[in-house]
């Protein structure tokens, strides 16, 4: 009976202590584990990667692998996101979203899609809602970045979306194929015609105001000069005057090109905001409930 | 008091994170001497070719006799005389005189200009040469917003 | 019998060990993230001690961890995190000396950060506090040195003088303040006379160019509107005369500010590198 009671006591004792180690062992990987996840939630992304990455063995798993690259993409590490992303496996249960993500990175890393658009590629992904995000997100952008043959015309664009997604889309589709540049040319022929009528073609109404109004006083200044006989001052007016004509002309056409940047800065705008507000239309996981 | 500053902390502590902590970083002393804010003329008679001299000795001699005692009266960056500059050493002497009355004619515009041009915090608008060039590739749009650098 | 008690006694005497050895866990831990602190690895640093604040319940520990988290956060010149941290252990202290430290830690990353404004005010509220009248003296120094960030030197001269161990300080905050123009008055010399100004802060050159735009077209000017040609004349009063003369005193300001900076850099230079004494 003793013999029971001490071995019973000292089981108690070595189990006792062996828990109470491992819990206070703060770099055991259990606590490691915690500590990143909590580092994860508290959005101290890159600290959160590299205490995940400490643990290897039987503490990696699925989640761990893809908390490491969603804490790299947080944390603006697009590069590590994109490696990170390589190492989920086929068999990992976030697989698919691994293919999302990798798309996602590779647009902002403004990098040529590697990722072969194939039937057995769309095969891979079984779930409805990620096969749908797939296309949604693969469209979108190829609208920025477009590879031949996938996007062939504004149906087969339009097809993959649904409302209230399908108005917005239309309206990047559109500014994306039917831009409504100006021609630079063109606005230039304007001001030849009348000082500043080009920058009024490019919505440029106060420079064009102040192209006008400076030719116009020095032509007057060089023909009153003229006039009045004072031909020193008369062609000084005038060389004066026909440098702001030629520049006002010369405005005209770069402004429009200006124009047309602008343009394009505004569509990729409206292209990340539709990406970013929708999270590239990658499902959301909240690690963090 | 104290739960009144936990509660701010609680709300300050994302943000904070998502600013400084993303990016490995060292220790670092900052400086306690102050920046120069007032425009700065580059002086020196480095020159390229004859036509980039003769700019010089123009600019130079504009900006010692007459820019430097008539106040700081142009609202860009880079200023109309560095802009001529910079416009005669990215294209030629003609192209550059040409985007120089161009941006002239800008300059009495006074109307709109911070719904136009990208800012920095001391008032001056951003309105490189670059953009001035005739050449689409070399425009690199920056749209009205405050701006901390003119890279 | 006598055996038995042995191994109960033995079996209590692990059980306590053990016990031990978890508190010493943390201890290690908290030498560690001081250690990394040592070495100047304040990345590393400042994730051990949130490893620690993590597992930690200890509140004497967690003031202090928090407090030597705003110590590397300050030594990487990221005040605003500094500041909160300070704020937290502000926040977890256990006496009014901890508060003391903390705020006065917290007005120094103020000061740092070039928020002198709300260094003022801390400092303020902590020298009218009772509990804080035996520091009247540091709360001046930290006071001189907020002046000294907001370039107030005299201000900052006068704060010195009142702590014993700073009349070093203040001679030199004196003399910096003394070798700097005023602006105002410099303006005003140069609105009275075109380029008086510029004489004044040694820009002879200039003061004399500008001189001679203003007698130009003043003359210019007052000779069109003698001769009733108003046009003219109003043309170059408005587009010459009054530009060179606004240009003449912002130049003079320029001038005046430009050398100020320079002083005040320089002075603020030696502070960082040769000065000895405690410093934000």
């Amino acid at each position: 009976m003793k013999l029971f009671f001490l071995i019973a006591i000292f089981t108690f004792s070595l189990i006792f202590v062996k828990n109470l180690s491992a819990q206070n062992e703060i770099h055991s990987p259990k606590n490691v584990k915690l500590f990143a996840d909590y580092l994860f939630c508290e959005k101290d992304y890159l600290r959160a990667a590299e205490e995940y990455q400490k643990l290897n063995g039987g503490s990696m798993n699925d989640t761990v692998a893809y908390k490491i690259a969603l804490s790299y993409y947080s944390s603006y590490n697009l590069e590590k996101a994109k490696e990170s992303l390589k190492l989920i496996n086929k068999n990992s249960i976030f697989y698919d979203e691994s293919i999302l993500e990798s798309l996602k990175i590779q647009y902002l890393l403004n990098e040529k899609f590697n990722i072969e658009y194939d039937e057995s590629l769309i095969a891979t992904l079984k779930d409805e809602k990620i096969h749908s995000a797939f296309l949604k997100l693969w469209f979108t952008t190829n609208l920025r970045y477009p590879l031949p043959g996938v996007i062939d015309s504004e149906e087969n664009f339009l097809d993959v979306f649904e409302e209230p997604l399908k108005s917005m889309a239309k309206e990047l589709f559109y500014l994306r194929y039917y831009p409504n540049y100006k021609n630079p040319e063109t606005a230039g022929i304007l001001s030849a015609i009348i000082p500043g009528a080009g920058k009024f073609y490019v919505d440029e109404i106060g420079d064009g105001v102040m192209a006008l109004l400076t030719t116009g006083i020095f032509v007057f200044l060089s023909y009153d000069n003229f006039r009045a006989d004072h031909n020193f001052r008369g062609w000084l007016f005038a060389g004066i005057s026909s440098l702001f004509y030629a520049g006002n002309i010369y405005g005209s056409v770069a402004a429009a090109q200006i124009y047309n940047a602008r343009l394009d800065y505004d569509f990729g705008v409206k292209l990340n905001l539709f990406l970013e507000d929708n999270n590239f239309f990658i499902p959301h996981i909240n690690f963090c409930k | 008091m104290k739960f009144f500053l936990f509660n701010i902390l609680l709300l300050l502590q994302s943000f904070l994170f998502a600013q400084s902590d993303w990016k490995r970083w060292e220790a670092e002393e900052i400086s306690y001497q102050r920046s120069d804010p007032h425009r700065s003329r580059e002086y020196s008679f480095e020159f390229e070719n004859i036509s980039d001299f003769s700019v010089k000795i123009f600019t130079n001699s504009y900006w010692f006799f007459i820019s430097e005692v008539d106040g700081d009266n142009c609202p860009y960056s880079p200023s109309c005389s560095s802009f001529f500059i910079a416009s005669v050493r990215e294209t030629n002497p003609a192209q550059g005189l040409l985007m120089f009355f161009d941006r002239f004619t800008r300059d009495f515009n006074i109307f709109n200009r911070k719904s136009h041009y990208p800012h920095f915090i001391n008032g001056q608008y951003f309105d490189p040469p670059s953009l001035y060039t005739l050449e689409a590739s070399k425009i690199k749009y920056t749209p009205p917003v405050l701006l901390t650098s003119d890279k | 019998m006598g055996s038995f008690n042995r191994l109960v006694v033995l079996a209590i005497l692990i059980f306590i060990d053990s016990y031990s050895f978890a508190q010493s866990n943390y201890e290690s831990q908290f030498e560690l993230a001081k250690n990394l602190m040592s070495e100047k690895k304040y990345f590393d640093a400042i994730t051990e001690f949130k490893r620690l604040l993590f597992f930690e319940n200890d509140d004497e520990n967690i003031f202090i961890a928090y407090s030597l988290l705003g110590d590397c956060y300050k030594a990487g010149a990221k005040f605003d995190e500094s500041i909160y941290y300070y704020t937290l252990s502000e926040i977890n202290s256990k006496s009014s000396g901890q508060i003391y430290d903390a705020q006065i830690k917290i007005i120094r990353s103020n000061i740092l950060r070039r928020t002198t404004n709300r260094a003022l005010t801390l400092l303020d509220s902590l020298e009218a506090n009772l509990k804080y009248s035996d520091k009247i003296s540091e709360i001046n120094y930290w006071r001189g040195w907020a002046f000294i960030f907001s370039d107030k030197w005299d201000a900052a001269a006068d704060e010195f003088s009142k702590v014993d161990s700073a009349k070093q300080l203040s001679e030199f905050c004196k003399l910096t303040g003394d070798k700097l123009y005023s602006v105002p008055l410099v303006k005003a010399m140069s609105f009275i006379l075109p380029g008086l100004g510029q004489f004044y802060t040694g820009n002879y050159i200039s003061g004399v160019i500008s001189l001679g735009w203003n007698v130009l077209w003043g003359y210019t000017a007052i000779k069109a509107f003698a001769a009733d040609r108003i046009f003219d004349g109003i043309m170059v009063s408005n587009f010459l005369w009054f530009r060179f003369y606004r240009g003449n005193f912002e130049n003079a300001q320029t001038f005046a500010e430009s050398s100020n900076l320079l002083q005040t850099n320089k002075a603020l230079n030696w502070l960082q590198t040769e000065f000895t004494g405690l410093k934000p």
